[in-house]
């Protein structure tokens, strides 16, 4: 009983949205409903969450544990965030603003530092992994598409190397529908899983 | 299933403690004459008899088990240590025995029933795992007994009939033995020595004596004159130990080879429970690693097989490519003394040769746990920590000085691709009547990529006179919005919604679905008069990852007309974008500041110099890379000529 | 939908193809569910990463990435949780615990609930620690931010990143490299998996992302849709070959 029911619920919940999905026009309302009830669960289990890291924090502090010095940083920027928005409310241009002050230079540096740490990677990646198919055709197709990036053979115009410029292009359609094809399949049967009740995440 | 003797709750057969009131369900490893709850609290400092205190019983219970043995009554007996097992399961089957002992027969056999009851719930591998876990602790119970009937054979028995060993216990410890005589709720001295001994009082007795172990190093008399090892040479425990002609075993530390100050405290629980006056017997095992393994008894190769096994996981994970680290996993020194598992296993025990495996893997891990091990080596400082700095330098220095340098704003004569051009015209056939809604679903992080290309389509649309709303799907999107808002300024600033519930939300909104629900929170997220997207003439997807887009396309595209979504994203999610835009899903897309389309789009912000040698940096590197590895492998294999 | 389209009728003939498969393999395989499966390299390298790790005593570091619910829900996202099952059924007695992380308010929750189960049916639940599976943040740099202290935790020995990763998480994968750390990695995003090919790791592509139950053995109709992927792929293939035949030859 107290894994079937985790089951019964997962399995119904997605056989009604299917349902709802295809007869709309009956289970229209009622879709909306449990599509309402899905947003009030994960947003539950969002504050969940960050309840349960913030009593990890916590008891990092209490504890004195290596490194609580960051933990004590992260709750107090929980807090003044939390207090913040309260009080100003989330949508005071102040506050918002004082919010991406901090959240926009951290996330930009975190990205600008991919790029280093990608121009490395470029150096490194054939050292680490050797020659092989993968490693031949990704040192080849990335040459090819800086190349092209570099805008200099565009402003040759000539029709025939726009027309080969335009070939190559295309050709990252091919490996992307090829990863999205199978992507896709792995999704369907995971979902078939799901429902038919063998595939259950949701439980230990 | 197991019922909770204090709330009634329903439990897993194993269960040491009550899932529903939090106490101990007890009956398992409670015996006749055993203490209170409260008693046993009081001597183990609070050890509960979980799974951890009984793996690590298992394993110190080659040393204590002589002790059980010599409470138990059956001394005819002298079964050597590989005959013992037989015996014992013959007399397992026998309905008579010691109280203690039916008791766990019949909580064995309900285990089994309540296993049986859940079979069907549990996996396979749960059964497995539990089924392995009780045999176990049959096996240890069994074990436990043999051994401690060898020991009470062995060790002889004064006039009074108080065992060798007790005697030594009580020299040791005249204190506690006047509380455990005093104390009248305890029973009598008899009653109190000759009830079975639990794992937690085993411990405690076993830290006791272990801290006192330098007050007795002091006043021990030296070995006898026979060569009979005293007190001195091999300390209580060991002497009973010796007594059943156990490896006379000097425990290494339990400490752990990554330093405290690293863990968490509570990430070490079985580590932190243990008594640390057990570090001065490692420099005794130091001393006696160099001891050939070939002194361990021949039915004892359990262990040393996976010792073996072990080294040959690192020719495995190269071979898996994995084996860039191996080395740098700080290898276990296992210490050729090491206490062995006994025997084989019983031949009542049907073993699958996963069980087995598992078994023998635990095992390892049972006895490897808090062995000592050589602190983590120093790892070399990496070259390619200078490189990858020299790299990131080289990378900046290009791109600043081409910033200082550079006129500043080129705008090269590019040509716009198909998916940018086909962009372009679907933002120029808007006209005054029509209505977009403009989605901001990108993180702060690519803000200003987007930026610098959401502005000109912006104000083209303000140019048109078409009419726009603002909707972000996530919290930061709220001062994203008003960040870009600024920049365009545009003639009537629309309000930023938020949709909540991320793409939970997106269905109802698209499908309508929003405006027939009871509570109408999704209608609410757009402005008055629009019922659902559809009401929109085009969605303008401002997005920066690839699932956002894929999100958008397989949630919220199936509803509306062909071609009525425009993306607006980064460079990297082009590829991802292609295909739907291939297959007529999406009106267009701009991808990256090469793509910018709109109004004023020709002399847009656009650092191409900026960009054209970032790319001209990463493109030499990555030919550098080439080179360095081809060159390498030349070398390589001109040595291998010369070692020839 | 009032009325089924073209790609609709194609779509609803996948699934009920898909359905078909998996029923008929996990029937007719059910005796020996793993017998000649294909075994995904970046799981069999995870596998033996757990081996290593817990032989060696350090700590291992599964993410199980983002995007499960918040932007962009997905089943990708819940991916990881069977590995997730697998291998916290093997390391809860380790010297050192798995910590598991995730960037999702409901992965988080749902890694706990895996993580409590598995104590739960080892019967030592009461050395469960809510800590060991954590959110690190609500947003990909958030998680990411709170990745990068984990696998720089002194005493890890080995990373296995697999659910929604985008590219990144190369920082990350970047930090392991130069702790000798060792990595295994699945995810279906491709600046994810253009990340982890950079990046020193073992990486799993295309749908193989959604078979760590079965290559790991832990999952008998993981096992099935793993044989049903391969045969839907078989016959994809052979109808856009025909497809693209006809489409030439001016039938279609």
């Amino acid at each position: 009983m107290k894994k079937g029911l985790p089951i019964a619920v997962a399995i119904l919940s997605g056989l009604f949205v299917l349902a709802g999905l295809i007869f709309q026009p009956y289970l229209g309302p009622y879709l909306g409903l449990v599509l309402n009830w899905a947003v009030i669960v994960g947003s539950m289990a969002l504050l969940v969450a960050i309840a349960s890291l913030i009593i990890y924090h916590a008891r990092s502090i209490l504890t004195a544990r290596k490194g609580f010095i960051f933990s004590i940083v992260i709750l107090a920027s929980f807090g003044l965030s939390l207090v913040g928005g309260l009080w100003l409310g989330v949508d005071n241009p102040a506050y918002l603003k004082w919010v991406g002050a901090i959240q926009r230079p951290l996330e930009v540096s975190l990205l600008g530092l991919v790029a280093l740490i990608m121009t490395s990677a470029a150096v490194q990646v054939f050292r680490n992994r050797g020659w092989s198919p993968l490693t031949v055709s990704f040192g080849l197709s990335a040459i090819f598409f800086l190349l092209i990036a570099l805008g200099l053979l565009q402003t040759l115009e000539v029709p025939q190397i726009a027309t080969v410029i335009g070939y190559i292009r295309q050709l990252p359609l091919v490996g992307a529908r090829g990863l999205l094809i199978g992507v896709a399949i792995g999704a369907v049967m995971m979902a078939i899983r799901v429902l038919l009740g063998s595939e259950r995440p949701y439980s230990d | 299933m197991t019922v909770c003797p204090h709330c009634g709750g329903k439990n897993l057969p194993h269960a040491t403690r009550c899932v529903h009131c939090g106490e101990e369900m007890g009956a398992f490893f409670a015996f006749d004459a055993q203490g209170t709850p409260e008693d046993e609290n009081a001597e183990s400092q609070g050890g509960s008899d979980s799974i951890s205190e009984v793996l690590r019983s298992l394993r110190e219970g080659d040393v204590f088990e002589p002790i059980l043995g010599a409470a138990s009554e059956s001394p005819q007996e002298e079964p050597t240590e590989d005959e013992s097992v037989e015996p014992e399961v013959t007399n397992s089957e026998q309905p008579s025995g010691p109280e203690w002992l039916r008791r766990i027969r019949q909580k064995a056999q309900q285990e089994e029933n309540g296993t049986a009851e859940n079979r069907d719930e549990l996996s396979a591998v749960d059964r497995e795992f539990n089924d392995w876990i009780a045999r176990i602790r049959e096996k240890t119970q069994r074990e436990a007994l043999n051994q401690a009937r060898a020991a009470d054979t062995a060790m002889p028995a004064d006039a009074s009939g108080t065992p060798e060993w007790l005697r030594k216990v009580r020299a040791l410890n005249p204190q506690g033995q006047d509380d455990s005589t005093d104390g009248a709720a305890i029973g009598n001295e008899a009653d109190e020595w000759e009830m079975e001994w639990t794992d937690e009082r085993l411990r405690a007795l076993r830290e006791k004596a272990l801290l006192e172990e330098p007050e007795i190093e002091q006043t021990r008399p030296g070995p006898g004159p026979g060569g009979e090892p005293g007190l001195a040479e091999e300390g209580i425990v060991a002497a009973a130990a010796g007594a059943v002609e156990l490896p006379t075993e000097t425990r290494p530390a339990e400490f752990h080879n990554i330093p405290d100050e690293e863990e968490p405290a509570e990430s070490l629980p079985a580590a932190k429970a243990l008594p640390e006056v057990t570090e001065p017997a490692l420099e005794p095992e130091a001393e006696e690693e160099e001891t050939p393994p070939s002194t361990e008894p021949a039915g004892e190769e359990a262990p040393t097989k996976i010792e073996e096994e072990t080294p040959a996981l690192e020719p495995i994970l190269e071979q898996a490519g994995l084996a860039s680290g191996v080395e740098n996993l700080n290898p276990v020194e296992v210490t050729p003394d090491e206490p062995k598992p006994t025997g084989d296993a019983p031949s009542d025990l049907m073993l699958l040769r996963t069980q087995k495996d598992f078994a023998a893997l635990l095992k390892s891990m049972i006895y490897q746990e808090g062995t000592h091990s050589s602190p983590a080596k120093a790892t070399k400082a990496e070259p390619a920590g200078i490189s990858r700095f020299v790299l990131a330098m080289l990378l900046l220095a290009a791109l600043i000085a081409t910033l200082i340098i550079s006129p500043g704003n080129v705008v090269p004569s590019r040509m716009p691709t198909e998916a940018a051009s086909a962009f372009a015209d679907a933002l120029g056939a808007l006209g005054a009547q029509d209505q977009v809604l403009l989605v901001t679903d990108y993180q702060a992080a690519t803000s200003t990529e987007m930026e610098l290309l959401l502005p000109t389509v912006l104000k083209q649309l303000d140019a048109q006179q078409v009419t726009w709303d603002v909707l972000t799907t996530q919290p930061s999107g709220l001062w994203l919005t008003e960040a870009l808002l600024e920049k365009v300024d545009p003639n009537n600033k629309p309000s930023v919604n938020y949709l909540p519930g991320g793409s939970f939300g997106l269905v109802p909104l698209a499908n309508g679905l929003g405006s027939q629900t009871p509570l109408g929170e999704y209608a609410s997220a757009l402005p008055q008069g629009i019922q659902d997207l559809r009401d929109y003439d085009l969605i303008l997807l401002a997005c920066d990852s690839e699932l956002q887009a894929r999100t958008w396309m397989e949630q919220v595209a199936p509803w509306l007309p062909p071609g009525r979504i425009a993306v607006v994203s980064t460079m990297q999610t082009a590829p991802m974008l292609a295909p739907y835009y291939d297959s007529g899903q999406i009106a267009g897309y701009l991808a990256g500041l090469e793509d910018q389309a709109g109004e004023g789009a020709e002399s847009a912000y656009f650092p191409a110099r900026v960009f054209q040698v970032g790319l001209l940096v990463l493109l030499v590197l990555l030919l550098l890379g080439m080179i360095v590895k081809a060159d390498q492998d030349t070398l390589q294999q001109i040595e291998k000529r010369g070692e020839e | 939908m009032s009325s089924l389209g073209m790609a609709d009728k194609v779509a609803i003939a996948l699934v009920l193809l898909a359905l078909a498969g998996q029923l008929f393999f996990q029937s007719a395989r059910r005796r020996a569910p793993y017998s000649k499966l294909r075994k995904v390299n970046a799981y069999q390298s995870a596998d033996l990463l757990i081996s290593a790790v817990a032989e060696k005593g350090r700590r291992l570091v599964l993410g199980i990435g983002n995007n499960l619910t918040d932007q962009g829900a997905s089943l990708s996202g819940v991916a990881g949780l069977p590995l997730l099952k697998a291998i916290s059924r093997r390391s809860l007695f380790n010297d050192q615990k798995l910590q598991t992380v995730s960037g999702d308010g409901v992965l988080a929750c749902l890694s706990q609930m895996v993580t409590h189960g598995a104590y739960q049916n080892a019967v030592a639940v009461e050395l469960f620690q809510p800590g060991e599976a954590v959110l690190a943040g609500t947003t990909r740099f958030a998680s990411l931010a709170g990745l990068l202290p984990e696998v720089n935790h002194r005493a890890n020995g080995g990373v296995i990143l697999s659910g929604q990763f985008e590219g990144e998480t190369l920082l990350a994968l970047d930090l392991a490299a130069r702790k000798n750390i060792l990595v295994a990695g699945s995810t279906a995003s491709l600046g994810g998996q253009a990340a982890f090919l950079a990046g020193v790791c073992n990486l799993a592509l295309g749908e193989d992302y959604y078979a760590p139950a079965a290559s790991l053995e832990t999952d008998p109709a993981a096992a099935a849709s793993l044989r049903a992927q391969d045969l839907l792929r078989i016959i994809i293939a052979i109808a856009l070959l025909v497809g693209a035949g006809l489409t030439i030859a001016g039938v279609l």
